[in-house]
């Protein structure tokens, strides 16, 4: 087991930067999620720390070893690969062996790991199959014996579930989610997938092109998203960001938009200062639909212009003027579509964004007292 | 029962169509068998689809009165050397190209097969001329350069199709494993494309060993002949004798058909791979 650290580290395919100066470091036996869309430099960022590719410029650590300019096989990692890259002329048994007979272990202690490793993923009775004969999660789990049966100091995974299918990527993920509990060795796990993020990982780095956005615990992040980008990536159904201005409105201020106008206290508006363009982000799930007939404390009026039910909760999708708005309440079946609706940010909360450059003006993403 | 009758029909039809390809295809190779076993006197006065009397006198007249064992010796070793070379330098070429970015890469790929649009004899004469220059003609091995010359083409362009099919991971996995590139190319990129391989080994053998414009071009001395020339000779001198040519003809084919036999399953699915990953 063992920390990593990343510092300054760039990659550069000819003119082109995939990974711009990102510096992070994995706690020993901590889980980082790298998150965020396609080509955002993620899975680069892994393969560098793999050794699959080399930095153009930046140091990367594995404990106390400088591993920049070390060849994979001599950086004691273990990694799974989006499609399982298993040795398709080896059995299940030749797979999980292969790391440990390339590294000179005796052929007992082989048999032993191989054993134990198998039995932790339930594949004990898989051991003489070849993986064409392995279903999707049958495989996935022998990518992960893979990795597991060789002790390394860092665990790499390069979206390992994307192959799968939903119910099965569920269970998968419990399944690495527990199996980093038990193993507690340091893992870095790409994913383009939110939800997998914020429910795996101690941490989530989150990238867009290139670079880092923000670091933090799952819930940080969503709750003080650093900036327009994170807060969209981070959440679902993704968050509603709509144009306003911010006025003077008496000791406070008032949000103006169109078809909208949100008087916020001086503790909500603390820092911020009247005749700022700004975008203001609602998460569907911090919308509160009021009872008919309700007055006071009313925030929106919008039309409901589409109904979704999702089982235990209802998505509708509102809009008055230019503004719409997703708001994710409770199963409710009285709702339905041409319905006027009241609502206001449950709890107070709200994120407010600068509108040119997208960073956060300020953000009250729990309940304010 | 009358819907039966088009089914029936067609059905017999086909069979018949089977049938006639079988037999198109096999009644040579069954002829040539049949005469090389027959009674030399007979071959000319009677048409046997059995023969009457069962003899071995045209292999040992055969091997009597030619240098059969040294042709079919030259054979082997130009056939094998073919092979070798063939597979070293089609594997390394394939890799190169599948791996490697360089521009025009998909023009060295797509340029291989023109190789095969000239006709065997304008490749052979300057080849001829480029050995005797450089002290080659009249040597085995200027026939095992031949050979690969005309081999390495579709070598290279059906082993691009397989290492095409190994995705990378899988190299890479091996290189986390804890091997080198080179060790993860011989141990897990190389027993992946074993069919690739088989099949270029397969169609190598073949050119070379049934090769016969190169081998008379290339080589002159009676010591250096391969079979297809050397049983040419044979024409010539004994005047057709037929039993003892269809006996060589036998004894030429027969490592095919063992090589068949063995390696037939690799051999299709390495052309049917080849053939839908170009």
């Amino acid at each position: 087991m063992a920390s990593i650290e990343i510092r300054n580290v760039t990659k550069k395919f000819g003119d082109l930067t995939v990974v711009d100066d990102v510096s992070m470091s994995i706690d020993d036996g901590e889980l980082m999620v790298f998150v965020g869309p396609s080509g955002c430099g993620k899975s680069t960022t892994l393969r560098m720390v793999a050794g699959l590719e080399t930095t153009t410029a930046g140091t990367i650590m594995i404990g106390d070893r400088d591993v920049t300019r070390l060849d994979p096989k001599d950086r004691n990692i273990a990694m799974v690969f989006q499609n399982y890259a298993l040795y398709a002329h080896k059995s299940v048994y030749g797979n999980l062996a292969f790391g440990l007979r390339m590294r000179g272990a005796s052929k007992a202690e082989i048999d032993k790991r191989v054993r134990e490793a198998a039995a932790t993923l339930g594949i004990d009775d898989l051991l003489e199959r070849r993986p064409k004969q392995l279903s999707g999660g049958q495989r996935q789990r022998v990518a992960l014996g893979r990795a597991l049966v060789r002790d390394p100091d860092a665990f790499l995974l390069d979206e390992p579930l994307s192959n799968l299918d939903a119910k099965l990527r569920v269970r998968m993920r419990e399944e690495i989610g527990s199996l980093h509990s038990r193993i507690g060795t340091s893992m870095i796990y790409v994913t383009h997938d939110q939800v997998e993020a914020m429910t795996l990982g101690n941490r989530i780095a989150v990238m867009k092109d290139g670079r880092l956005q923000q670091v933090g615990a799952p819930l940080e992040v969503y709750d003080n998203p650093a900036n327009q980008f994170v807060a969209s990536f981070i959440g679902s159904p993704e968050m509603n960001q709509v144009d306003a201005r911010l006025e003077a409105a008496g000791s406070g201020l008032r949000l103006m938009g169109d078809g909208f106008a949100i008087d916020l206290s001086t503790a909500r508006s603390a820092g911020l200062s009247a005749g700022a363009d700004v975008v203001l982000g609602l998460r569907p799930e911090h919308l509160e639909v009021l009872p008919d007939g309700a007055e006071d404390g009313v925030e929106f009026r919008m039309r409901v212009d589409l109904v979704e039910p999702m089982g235990a909760q209802t998505l509708l999708l509102c809009r008055e003027g230019g503004t719409s708005l997703r708001v994710l309440i409770s199963r409710n079946d009285g709702i339905s579509r041409g319905d006027r609706v009241a609502m206001r940010l449950g709890d107070g909360r709200y994120h407010l964004f600068d509108a040119a450059s997208g960073t956060t003006l300020k953000s009250i993403g729990t309940k304010v007292i | 029962m009358r819907a039966n009758f088009p089914k029936l029909g067609s059905k017999l039809g086909y069979g018949a169509l089977l049938a006639l390809t079988v037999i198109y295809s096999v009644f040579p190779i069954y002829w040539m068998i049949n005469t090389s076993f027959r009674e030399p006197s007979t071959i000319y006065t009677a048409i046997e689809f059995f023969p009457s009397a069962f003899t071995w006198e045209n292999f040992s007249t055969l091997l009597e009165l030619t240098d059969y064992p040294t042709w079919f010796a030259n054979s082997v070793i130009v056939a094998l050397g073919t092979v070798a070379v063939t597979i070293v330098l089609s594997v390394l070429i394939a890799y190169a190209v599948t791996r490697l970015q360089f521009r025009g890469k998909t023009l060295v790929i797509g340029t291989m097969l023109y190789a095969y649009m000239f006709p065997p004899l304008l490749l052979a004469i300057p080849l001829a001329t480029l050995f005797v220059r450089i002290g080659l003609s009249d040597t085995l091995l200027s026939l095992v350069i031949s050979h690969t010359t005309l081999a390495l083409p579709l070598g290279v362009w059906l082993l691009w199709g397989f290492f095409k099919q190994i995705p990378h991971d899988v190299e890479e996995a091996a290189m986390v494993d804890g091997c080198s590139r080179l060790r993860a190319f011989v141990l897990v990129v190389l027993p992946l494309t074993l069919p690739g391989i088989v099949t270029v080994a397969i169609f190598a053998f073949l050119l070379s060993w049934t090769d016969y414009v190169f081998a008379l071009v290339m080589v002159s001395s009676d010591v250096n002949k391969t079979l297809p020339v050397g049983l040419d000779t044979m024409v010539g001198l004994y005047e057709l004798r037929w039993g003892e040519l269809m006996a060589g003809s036998t004894l030429i084919a027969l490592p095919l058909f063992v090589m068949f036999t063995f390696l037939s399953r690799f051999f299709i699915r390495g052309l049917a791979a080849g053939a839908v990953k170009g």
